[in-house]
C-alpha cells in the first residue's frame, strides 16, 4: 500500500467513525440508529484487544530483567507468576464462570483488593506531610483557598457542626455558590476546548493519537 | 474452609503492612508487593474483558455462525502490530476506529451536558434547598452567575487584561481560589477516608483481623529490618 | 535554630505516627458524635424515595478497589434502600472492579447473589461493559445486545427482568458510583440528555466538588464520599438498615482536626518569620 493511503487511511477512518456517531446524537432515523447501535457493538469487542499491547510490554520488559537476572529480579518472577497465574485460572481454569469463580474471587478478595486499597491509602499520610511542609500562606490567594479548605474540612466531618453549628450551613453555601461558579466557568471552558480538539482530530489536523511518525 | 479464610486474612494483612513499609523507607517488601499488584491488575482487567468478548463476539460466532463478529475480532487483532516496524500503520486502524468513535461521542454530548445545560443553570433560579439561607436564593443566583462569568473571562488570552477585562479575571480568581480551596478539603476528606477502609480492616477487634496483624506486623518488620541490614553490611 | 524552624524540620515519619493513632483511637474506641445531614444527601434520598414499585432502576459501580472504603458503603446502602422501594434493580459496571463488588454487594444485601431466588426478577448483575463512554452510548441504545450474558454466564434474553428493557427510554432512574473517568459527565453526556433520564450519583469525596454544579439540572442528588455514605446509613434506620459508618466518622473528624492543626502549626513559623523581618 502506498505511504499517502497508510498516512491517510486511519485519518478517513477516525473522521467517518466521528460523524457517524454525532449524526446519530442528533438525528432519529431507525435504519441509521439501528447501524450505528451494531458500530459501537464492533468498537466495543475490538478495543477490548487492546489489552494485548499491555500483556506483551510487560511480558517482554519483566522477561528480559528475569534472564539477565538484574537487580529485583525476582519482583519480575512474582509480576509474571502474578499476572499470568491469575490470567490462567480465569481464562482456564474457572469453567466458564471468568471472574464469577469462586477460587478466583477468592484471590481478588484477599490479594488484589487489599493491595490495590492500601497502595492509595498512603496517599492519606502524603497530604498530611504535605499540609504540614508545604502549605503556606504566602499571597492573599493562598490564605483565601486556606480558609475555604479548613472551612470545608471541618464543615463535612461531624466534629464542625459539633463545635459550631453554622459551619455545617456555610460550608453548603461554600458548595452551592462560589465551588459550582468556579467549577461550572471552567467546565464551559474546557467543553469549548475539547470541542475545537474534537475538530481538529476529526478534521485530520490533531494526529498524535497515532503514534510516532504519524 | 475456615482455614482458607484465615489464610487469606493473614494473605491481605501481609501484603497491606508490606504497603505501610514504605512509609519508613522504600524496601524490597513493598517493591515485592507493588509487582505482585501491577501483575493482578493487569491480569483482572485481562480477564474480565475476554469474558465480555467471549459472551458478545466468540459465542453468537461459534452457537449462531454470527459472521459479524469476524471482522471486529480481526480489527481487535490488529492490535499487535503495534510491535512491528515495518507494519506499524496497521496498528493505527483499530486507534483511529476507537478514537474517532469516542471523540464523536464525546463532543456531540458534551455540547447540551456541558455547555448548555450549565448555561441554563447560571441563569436559571436554583432549587431553594440549594442555599442555605432562605430566602436569599435570588442573592445567591447572581452571585453564581457573576462568579462563573468572572471565571470565564479570567481565561482569555487572546487580549491583554485591563480596565474591566482585568476586574471581571479578578472576580474569576478569587471565585476559583474558594473553589480550589473547597476541592482541597474534599481530597483531605477522600484520602483520609482510604485510610480509614485500611485501618477498620486491621484493626477489626475483636473477631478479625487484629489478632493477625499485631504477628504479622512483627513478621513484616523483623524482615524488613533484616533486608535493610543486609544491605547497609554490604555497603 | 529556633523552636518554630526545628518544628518545621521535623522529621514527616512522626507525623504518619501521629496520623495513623489518631485515625486508629476511634475505630478501638468510638466517640460517637452526630451525624449532620447534607442537603445532597438528603435530595438523594428523597429522589429514591420517590421510585415506585417496578420501576427500572440502574445501579452503576464505576469504581475500583481504591475508592472502596468510600464508595462500597454508598453501592449497599443504595441497593438496600432501591430494593426497599421495590425497584427492578439493573446492576452493571464500566470500571474492571465493578462486577465483583456488585456481587459481593447482593451477597450482603440479599444473603445471596446469583442463587437467590429474586435474582432475575427482582435484581441482576449484567457485568463488566468495557470501553466507557461508547459503553455507555451503546447501553442507551440497546441494552440487550451490549449485555448479552449477565455477570455469571445467563443469556439477558432469558433475565425476566430485562424482558421490557430495551434502551435508555426504558430506565426509570440511573444512580452512577464514580469515582473518576469514565463517570459522571460521561453518564450526563450520553443517557441523561439524551433520554431525559433522571439521574442520581454516589461520589468519591475528590469528586465531589466538581460534581456540584451539575445538581439540580443534570444531578438530582449527590452521595459525597465516606460522608455521604454515613449520612444516607442515617436516613436508612427507618427501613433497619444497619449503619457502620459511625467510628470511621468520628476518625474522619479528628483527622481533620489534625490536619488543620498541621496547617496551622505550619505556618505560625513561616508567618512569624515574614512578620520578623517586615519589622
Amino acid at each position: 500500500m502506498s505511504v499517502a493511503i497508510r498516512r491517510s487511511l486511519p485519518l478517513v477512518i477516525t473522521f467517518i467513525a466521528g460523524l457517524l456517531v454525532i449524526g446519530d446524537y442528533y438525528f432519529k432515523v431507525p435504519d441509521y440508529n439501528k447501524l450505528v447501535s451494531n458500530w459501537m457493538s464492533f468498537v466495543n469487542v475490538a478495543s477490548s484487544f487492546a489489552v494485548i499491547i499491555g500483556y506483551v510490554t510487560l511480558t517482554r520488559i519483566h522477561a528480559r530483567r528475569l534472564t539477565q537476572h538484574k537487580a529485583g529480579w525476582y519482583n519480575s518472577l512474582a509480576l509474571i507468576f502474578a499476572m499470568y497465574g491469575l490470567l490462567i485460572w480465569g481464562l482456564f481454569l474457572s469453567g466458564g464462570k471468568f471472574t464469577a469463580d469462586p477460587a478466583y474471587t477468592y484471590w481478588f478478595n484477599n490479594l488484589y483488593v487489599p493491595l490495590d486499597s492500601t497502595i492509595f491509602s498512603l496517599l492519606a499520610f502524603y497530604i498530611a506531610s504535605s499540609a504540614y511542609r508545604a502549605f503556606r500562606v504566602r499571597t492573599a490567594e493562598a490564605t483565601v483557598l486556606l480558609i475555604s479548605a479548613v472551612v470545608v474540612m471541618l464543615g463535612r466531618a461531624p466534629v464542625g457542626p459539633a463545635i459550631w453549628p453554622t459551619i455545617g450551613p456555610i460550608t453548603s453555601w461554600i458548595m452551592a455558590v462560589p465551588n459550582t461558579a468556579g467549577m461550572r466557568g471552567i467546565t464551559i471552558g474546557v467543553a469549548l476546548g475539547v470541542l475545537s480538539m474534537g475538530i481538529r482530530l476529526l478534521l485530520g489536523r490533531e494526529r498524535g493519537y497515532l503514534g510516532p511518525g504519524a | 474452609m475456615e482455614t482458607l479464610e484465615i489464610l487469606g486474612t493473614l494473605m491481605a494483612a501481609a501484603f497491606t503492612l508490606m504497603v505501610y513499609s514504605f512509609l519508613y523507607k522504600e524496601n524490597k517488601a513493598y517493591r515485592f508487593a507493588e509487582h505482585v499488584f501491577i501483575g493482578l491488575a493487569v491480569a483482572h482487567s485481562t480477564v474480565i474483558s475476554s469474558k465480555y468478548v467471549w459472551d458478545t463476539a466468540f459465542t453468537p460466532l461459534i452457537t449462531k455462525g454470527d459472521t459479524f463478529w469476524i471482522l471486529s475480532i480481526l480489527v481487535g487483532l490488529l492490535y499487535v502490530f503495534f510491535f512491528s516496524k515495518k507494519y506499524f500503520w496497521i496498528y493505527r486502524i483499530p486507534v483511529s476506529t476507537v478514537v474517532g468513535t469516542g471523540i464523536g461521542l464525546g463532543m456531540a454530548g458534551l455540547l447540551r451536558s456541558q455547555f448548555i445545560d450549565q448555561i441554563i443553570g447560571t441563569i436559571g433560579l436554583p432549587d431553594p434547598k440549594a442555599t442555605w439561607i432562605s430566602g436569599s436564593y435570588y442573592i445567591n443566583v447572581v452571585l453564581i452567575a457573576i462568579g462563573t462569568i468572572g471565571t470565564l473571562f479570567f481565561f482569555i488570552f487572546t487580549m491583554e487584561q485591563k480596565g474591566p477585562l482585568l476586574y471581571a479575571s479578578q472576580v474569576g480568581r478569587w471565585t476559583m481560589m474558594i473553589a480550589f480551596g473547597a476541592a482541597f478539603g474534599f481530597t483531605v476528606m477522600a484520602r483520609m477516608s482510604l485510610l480509614i477502609g485500611r485501618l477498620q480492616f486491621l484493626l477489626d477487634y475483636p473477631a478479625g483481623v487484629a489478632w493477625y496483624s499485631i504477628p504479622v506486623a512483627i513478621v513484616v518488620v523483623a524482615a524488613v529490618a533484616l533486608m535493610e541490614r543486609g544491605k547497609g553490611k554490604k555497603a | 535554630m529556633s523552636f518554630f524552624d526545628k518544628l518545621e524540620k521535623v522529621d514527616v515519619r512522626y507525623i504518619y505516627v501521629l496520623l495513623f493513632i489518631i485515625v486508629a483511637l476511634p475505630l478501638l474506641r468510638p466517640i460517637g458524635m452526630p451525624i449532620s445531614m447534607s442537603p445532597m444527601t438528603v435530595a438523594f434520598y428523597d429522589t429514591v424515595e420517590k421510585v415506585k414499585p417496578g420501576d427500572v432502576v440502574i445501579v452503576s459501580v464505576d469504581w475500583s478497589a481504591a475508592s472502596q472504603p468510600e464508595q462500597y458503603p454508598q453501592t449497599k446502602a443504595v441497593i438496600a434502600h432501591l430494593s426497599a422501594k421495590g425497584a427492578k434493580i439493573i446492576c452493571l459496571g464500566f470500571w474492571a472492579d465493578g462486577p465483583p463488588f456488585i456481587d459481593r454487594a447482593l451477597k450482603e444485601v440479599f444473603g445471596k447473589s446469583k442463587d437467590d431466588p429474586r435474582y432475575g426478577t427482582d435484581f441482576v448483575n449484567l457485568g463488566y461493559v468495557p470501553n466507557g463512554e461508547i459503553g455507555m452510548a451503546a447501553i442507551g441504545k440497546d441494552i440487550q445486545a451490549t449485555c448479552t450474558k449477565d455477570y455469571y454466564g445467563t443469556a439477558t434474553s432469558a433475565i425476566p427482568i430485562m424482558k421490557d428493557v430495551k434502551s435508555g427510554k426504558d430506565f426509570k432512574l440511573v444512580v452512577s458510583l464514580a469515582s473518576g473517568t469514565p463517570g459522571v459527565p460521561e453518564w450526563l453526556r450520553q443517557i441523561q440528555a439524551q433520554y431525559g433520564v433522571t439521574f442520581l450519583t454516589g461520589v468519591t469525596a475528590v469528586s465531589a466538588p466538581g460534581v456540584r454544579q451539575y445538581f439540580p439540572l443534570q444531578v438530582a442528588g449527590v452521595l459525597e464520599g465516606l460522608a455521604g455514605a454515613a449520612e444516607y446509613e442515617v436516613l436508612l434506620v427507618r427501613y433497619g438498615y444497619k449503619g457502620t459508618l459511625a467510628p470511621p466518622m468520628d476518625s474522619q473528624s479528628l483527622s481533620h482536626l489534625l490536619v488543620v492543626v498541621f496547617i496551622v502549626l505550619g505556618n505560625v513559623g513561616f508567618v512569624l518569620r515574614k512578620y520578623g523581618k517586615a519589622k
